[in-house]
């Protein structure tokens, strides 16, 4: 146990004096000094100083041993000071106080380490480290500790104590490089252990401490005994020892798991930052330690740990430790880390990067502008941060920027949140710009600059000097920025920007951005300016608002559905619900269907279901044949084949739709049979074509022969003579001749002449004529007179006519001369001419 | 004796009463910490009582001390105190940590890697449900599933498929599955291809890098796999790769394995990546065996690859073999092959091969290779152009070969097809030409592509003002119908009226009577019969019907 620790208790159990005297002497000079650094005053870190042992000596009874009591004092010196400060400087006072100092600080290069700066920003610093390091830093820096006892108190080896307190130095250096003060780790632990303790106030002693401790009423515990040793002091006291007993147990619990408690108004974090495992506790921190051990502390050595690293199988260790490895390098050595990576890993440099630009903007930046192409490859991905980080970097950073899409730009991004925080700082800024990242960057100002000042950010576009492509694109980004802040300002100017955009994309032109904007930022605002401007956008906008509807649609289907059918705009309505319904809003179907089947059939419900259908037809067509069996009332005779026909997708679902077919209900079932062989051929065959040889017979008589055409044809592009065998073996005649035409076609068009030299050989008859028939229409195109002589040797009049006709009409498109010398050397009659130069039949 | 009595009750007193006070000072000390610790800490069998993961709201998710702590330390402090703490946490613990990593995408990526290899289930499950969730209390849950869907696959392909196999987890969200196809496809191609099929994915083609290494290994049960695919795009494309393995080792045996194991456009497609790799590697045994080929059918198909790669070395004999040894519709193409292959080397040759043929459909096939070829030249000679097909003397050959090249010149070369409009031939372009051409200008500038079409020839600019009315309707309709009512004129009013009603016939009654109510009385009669002659679906006709009356 720290010896200081001892002597509290001595004072808490038995009201000795001398020892509480004893942890005065011992700490006067570490509170004075850390409520000095914070508040810069003597007389108001006297005041802080006594206030601090003014509590100990309060808590004294309730404090358990734990680490060393000199951290807990230093912490409540930093807090109680901190709480002083706050009483008498404002906030902005103090930042504004900083800054000059940093921007003084910033034109003195030779500036190491300035103290002064330092100083207010130190115990603020300390404090968001972990217990374990502020021990240490407090221990050694405040309390000039050998590294020995420091790893003692922190139950850890001397050679652990020296990397911890190394660590430590090196997280408040962090600390304060984001703070806008940069120093070396070496520096600041010099200044610490030079500055760190002030000198006392003479003022200040042991024993004025002492007289502010007794005056506060603190009196020593004898002394309250004392008083109350009446017999009525004795009931009281007997009834408030008795209470005490179990009030102190449970205050004891909680100082078991948590701190000391300062009775400050501001609460005291639990945990100021992550505290990591020991190496006990956790193989991969063990994994990680031995690792930095085995190379050596060295930043030299971190390649050779890199490399290591890089051979490790598992992906997540992988990924951890050169991730951890990483950003320690970058904190020790920027330029080495990214000089390694960009040789032998450059997947990596945009992390290191990244991780340089938070710690080191300025240097980080320099280092992606000074190096070629590879580094600027990383520009794209870093601009914005770079927007936030160090603003003025941006311009030059952004004329690297290249290959952008209308979807995503990273210097318009940049640029806007440039804008939102200062607009004329923006379009300084931009003024160097050149080419499309100009256009971008003129984007970006126009749409941050809205979303703070619409009217002005518009003025300012109206008056703009650029290309229309280019002031149509701005004003386009103005809306989308100025609906964030106000939809219906927005929606009213819209416009003010051409419709741009992409037909291939969903919702893209100005009107569609303006709207998902406006919709995101109010969704209700946005339905009411809907409702008040019905019509004003087009079909291709109000796709815009599908995101936020889909939202809706997920917490609360029913909710939306009932917004949208009472909406005096339902239609305009519409196009968002019904792409919700052919994509992600689809999830919540059986909310829709049931929505809907308690409504009346209105224009929006049958719309609404309609879509549904269609959207289910194409997904689960199963589904909306249940639905369709649940509720046949629904649908009429049109509104089932036609989504019969969706189910078959144009014949690509044929292999998916083929098995439900027989399982379906009757009316549905017979439909989808029907459409079935609408789509069958050789290309989407998937069954045997036995079996859809065999469904035939569940055919109406009418759509038989289209069945056997089908069937034909497919068979055909195999085997055509056994596809005109098959047709051959058909009863009724409409089949049979369908599927021998359709047969023959299909042959013609892989093999004419094959064909027609097994149409040669068939004898005369209405057989013979129909497969004629059907080669002189595949080949008349390609080869008319071949046509026009087979047109001559049909038998059967009408055929003979209409193929003669067909044959001599193909020819006159190509050649005149020629098609008129057939007929004058036909032989045929006046009135055959007439009739087939007219039409044939 | 009295007097002791009375100080041990008082004790006895006191206890009591302390002990009461005492609890319910310890618990107003504590509460705020434990029961906000005991918040984020679930039970690990959380995921048995909700199967379809945690849903955790952001007050259960971070201890506010801990996400103070997290800000204030270093960025190694971060690193390592996450990574030890994602070291022992339970897999419920993890969204915790992943919350605390916020937007930082290493860190996630670091702690993904660790959740998905201890529970890569709960993980899915976790993220699926923040992904349904209103609002998710993780940044950007679609990107872990995509890292956790890339190492799965990696590291378990089939258990990533098994846990994916419940399709109602996915209801509306089947892009969720389709990533994962893509993962698993990176690592195990027949697997990935076997659940593009099994699944039902028709609109998505996965990377295929890896199918010509697993056609190197078993190229005939890569082939009955990717046989089986039902999206076309994604079959045609893993045959090209299949293909490069495949004719390294044995090109014959993949023929021959078309024939015998596939049908229709599945055979025509192997046969064709095959021939065409065939015949880029080595064009004389791939000619050989062409050449000795009796069966027509399988010539037909492997014709076109065959003399595309040859008319690149000889685009004569490939023309005279052509002509000589295939079938007529085969031929066609082939020789449309030869042509286009000519014309991409010096198009004026092309354009005169073109011009000796005889009409047919040989001579259709290499004008629309000419064409295309022809819309892709730098600087193209639009009078030329315009000249030669309007001497084309097949209208139909004309029509077809426009439309089949229209969208890709329209798509990809807008200033010469837009100059195509505007000159003489102009009208030989068809109004899905047109119609493509204008699109781009009228999300530009709406006014300024009017005045465009006022410059064209008549029957163009007819067609293009009707476009552009229609088109600028779907994006300011506003501005589209002042447009009309105000500025058109004469037919060009009549015209703009007509397109803008028929775009309202699906937009609902309040808009189309709004319009409507603007017409005159035959304004009116002309736009109801337009309506009706488009045969609307019954529920919009019910709205026509109830705007305008009988």
């Amino acid at each position: 146990m720290d010896d200081a620790w001892s002597q509290l208790n001595a004072y808490a159990e038995r009201g000795d004096q001398g020892a509480f005297a004893r942890v005065v002497e011992a700490h006067l000079g570490l509170v004075y000094s850390a409520a000095h650094r914070t508040l810069g005053n003597a007389s108001a870190a006297e005041e802080v100083t006594q206030n601090v042992f003014i509590l100990l000596a309060e808590k004294a009874p309730q404090l358990r041993p734990k680490g060393a009591l000199s951290v807990w004092l230093y912490r409540a010196a930093c807090l109680l000071a901190k709480k002083h400060r706050h009483r008498e400087i404002t906030r902005r006072q103090r930042e504004s106080q900083i800054r000059e100092m940093n921007d003084a600080f910033a034109n003195d290069p030779d500036n190491d380490l300035d103290w002064e700066r330092v100083a207010p920003l130190l115990d603020e610093a300390i404090d968001a480290l972990s217990d374990a390091d502020r021990t240490a830093i407090v221990l050694r820096y405040f309390q000039k500790r050998p590294l020995r006892e420091v790893g003692q108190t922190l139950g850890v080896s001397e050679d652990a104590a020296r990397k911890r307190v190394a660590r430590s130095l090196d997280k408040l250096r962090q600390w304060l490089t984001l703070k806008g003060v940069t120093c070396s780790a070496v520096a600041l632990g010099t200044a610490i252990g030079v500055h760190s303790v002030q000198a006392v106030p003479q003022t200040l002693t042991v024993a004025s401490i002492q007289s502010a401790v007794l005056n506060a009423g603190m009196s020593t515990a004898p002394s309250f005994i004392t008083v109350m040793a009446s017999t009525k002091g004795l009931f009281v006291s007997a009834l408030v020892l008795g209470a005490m007993v179990p009030i102190s147990m449970s205050m004891w619990q909680r100082q078991e798991t948590d701190p000391p408690p300062v009775t400050v108004s501001e609460p005291v974090a639990e945990t100021s930052t992550l505290t990591l495992p020991d190496a006990a506790a956790s193989g991969l921190i063990a994994e990680w330690e031995t690792l930095l051990a085995e190379h050596g502390p060295s930043n030299g050595s971190l390649a050779s740990v890199y490399e290591v690293i890089k051979g490790m199988d598992d992906d997540f260790r992988r990924r951890a430790f050169r991730g951890a490895l990483i950003t320690e390098w970058v904190e020790r050595d920027p330029s080495a880390a990214l000089a390694y990576l960009r040789a032998h890993d450059s997947g990596r440099v945009t992390q290191c990067l990244r991780v340089w630009l938070h710690t080191d903007p300025d240097n980080a930046i320099a280092a992606m502008l000074a190096d070629g192409d590879g580094l600027k490859v990383s520009v794209k991905s870093l601009i914005r941060e770079v927007a936030e980080l160090a603003p003025d970097a941006v311009p030059e950073l952004a004329q690297h920027v290249k290959n952008t899409s209308s979807w995503s730009s990273p210097v318009r991004e940049a640029f806007t949140e440039l804008s939102e925080r200062d607009a004329s700082g923006a379009l300084a800024k931009c003024e160097a710009l050149t080419g499309p990242q100009r256009t971008e960057a003129l984007q970006g100002i126009a749409e941050g600059w809205a979303r703070v000042n619409g009217p002005e950010a518009l003025a300012w576009a109206q008056s703009l000097d650029e290309s229309d492509d280019a002031k149509g694109s701005v004003m386009r980004r103005l809306l989308v920025g100025w609906a964030k802040a106000d939809p219906a300002a927005a929606l009213d100017r819209i416009e003010l920007a051409p419709p741009g955009g992409d037909a291939m994309e969903f919702a893209n032109d100005t009107g569609g951005q303006v709207l998902r904007a406006a919709a995101e930022a109010d969704f209700d605002a946005t339905l009411a300016w809907l409702g008040d401007n019905v019509g004003k956008l087009g079909h291709e906008a109000l796709g815009g608002l599908s995101r936020e509807v889909g939202k809706r649609l997920k917490e609360d289907p029913i909710g939306m559905l009932d917004t949208i059918r009472d909406h005096p705009a339902h239609a305009d309505l519409m196009p968002a619900l019904n792409s919700q319904l052919l994509n992600e809003g689809y999830a919540q179907r059986d909310a829709v269907w049931q929505w809907l089947r308690g409504q009346d059939d209105s224009e929006m419900v049958k719309e609404v279901r309609s879509r549904l259908m269609r959207s289910a037809a194409w997904k689960e067509p199963q589904v909306a044949i249940a639905w369709l069996e649940e509720r046949p009332d629904l649908f009429n005779d049109q509104e089932r084949r036609q989504l019969v026909g969706n189910m078959f997708n144009g014949g690509r679902n044929l292999g998916l739709i083929e098995p439900l077919i027989d399982e379906a209900p009757d009316a549905i079932g017979q439909m989808m049979l029907e459409h079935s062989y609408a789509y069958l051929d050789q290309d989407r065959l998937t069954t045997n074509l036995d079996t859809w040889i065999d469904r035939m017979d569940r055919l109406p008589p009418d759509k038989r022969p289209m069945a056997s055409a089908r069937i034909a044809s497919a068979m055909a592009n195999t085997d055509p003579r056994e596809a005109i065998a098959w047709a051959d073996t058909l009863v009724e005649p409409g089949e049979s001749q369908a599927a021998l035409t359709e047969a023959v076609s299909t042959w013609a068009d892989t093999d004419s002449f094959e064909c027609s030299q097994w149409i040669a050989e068939l004898p005369e008859g209405t057989r013979r004529d129909h497969a004629t028939s059907s080669l002189i229409e595949r080949i008349v195109s390609a080869e008319p007179d071949s046509a026009w002589q087979w047109a001559k040797t049909i038998a059967e009049p009408d055929l003979r006519a209409s193929a003669l006709s067909l044959s001599y009409k193909k020819m006159h498109e190509q050649d005149p001369q020629l098609a008129e010398s057939w007929l004058s050397d036909s032989g045929l009659s006046q009135a055959d001419v007439t009739q087939l130069t007219s039409g044939g039949n | 004796m009295k007097r002791n009595r009375l100080i041990l009750g008082s004790l006895l007193a006191g206890a009591v009463l302390g002990g009461l006070l005492g609890n319910g000072v310890r618990l107003a000390l504590f509460d705020a910490h434990e029961s906000d610790r005991k918040q984020w800490v679930q039970p690990d069998n959380a995921l048995d009582s909700h199967p379809e993961g945690l849903t955790l709201t952001r007050n259960q998710l971070q201890n506010q001390a801990e996400r103070e702590a997290f800000a204030r330390s270093s960025q190694t402090q971060r690193w390592l105190w996450l990574a030890s703490q994602a070291e022992t946490a339970s897999a419920s613990e993890m969204l915790r940590l992943v919350a605390l990593a916020g937007e930082d995408t290493e860190l996630r990526k670091m702690l993904a890697s660790q959740w998905g290899k201890a529970a890569p289930e709960h993980m899915l499950r976790t993220l699926v449900s923040e992904i349904k969730a209103p609002a998710s209390a993780l940044h950007d849950p679609g990107e872990l599933l995509r890292w956790l869907f890339r190492e799965w696959g990696e590291r378990d392909a089939h258990g990533l498929a098994d846990a994916l196999a419940d399709e109602s987890m996915f209801v509306g969200y089947r892009g969720l599955r389709t990533s994962a196809v893509s993962a698993i496809t990176n690592h195990d191609p027949g697997l990935g291809l076997r659940l593009l099929t099994d699944w039902g994915i028709q609109d998505y083609t996965p990377s295929l890098s890896k199918v010509a290494d697993w056609g190197a290994n078993a190229p005939e049960a890569a082939g009955t796999v990717i046989g089986r695919m039902t999206n076309p795009y994604a079959r045609e494309s893993a045959f090209e790769e299949l293909a490069k393995s495949w004719v390294k080792s044995d090109p014959e045996a993949a023929l021959q394995f078309a024939q015998t194991n596939l049908v229709g456009a599945a055979q025509r497609e192997l046969s064709a990546a095959v021939m065409k790799r065939w015949a880029e590697t080595n064009l004389n045994d791939a000619l050989t065996f062409a050449s000795s080929q009796e069966d027509r059918a399988l010539l037909s198909a492997l014709s076109e690859p065959l003399v595309e790669a040859w008319a690149k070395e000889d685009p004569a004999k490939a023309l005279a073999w052509s002509e000589e040894t295939l079938p007529a519709p085969a031929r066609a193409r082939a020789i449309g092959a030869i042509i286009g292959a000519i014309a991409a080397d010096d198009l004026q040759a092309g354009i005169g091969a073109v011009g000796d043929m005889a009409p047919g459909g040989a001579k259709r096939q290499a004008s629309e290779a000419l064409l295309r070829t022809w819309i892709d030249e730098s600087d193209v000679d639009v009078a030329a152009l315009g000249a030669w097909l309007g001497n084309i003397d097949d209208a139909g050959t004309r029509t077809s070969i426009l439309n089949n090249v229209q969208w890709d010149w329209a798509r990809k070369h807008r200033d010469s097809a837009k100059a195509f409009l505007a000159s003489g031939h102009g009208h030989l372009a068809s109004s899905s030409m047109v119609r493509r051409v204008v699109q781009d200008d009228v999300r530009q500038d709406p006014h300024a592509a009017m005045e465009w079409a006022d410059t064209l020839p008549e029957t163009v600019g007819e067609t293009a003002h009707y476009s552009i009315v229609r088109q600028w309707h779907r994006l300011q309709p506003a501005a589209a119908q002042e447009w009309a009512l105000t500025k058109a004129q004469g037919e060009q009013r009549t015209r703009a009226i007509d397109g803008i009603t028929r775009e309202l016939a699906f937009a609902g009654e309040e808009r189309l009577r709004t319009w409507a109510d603007q017409l005159g009385a035959d304004e009116r009669r002309k736009a109801r019969e337009s309506l009706d002659a488009m045969r609307l679906a019954d529920r919009y006709a019910e709205v026509v019907q109830a705007v305008f009356g009988e």
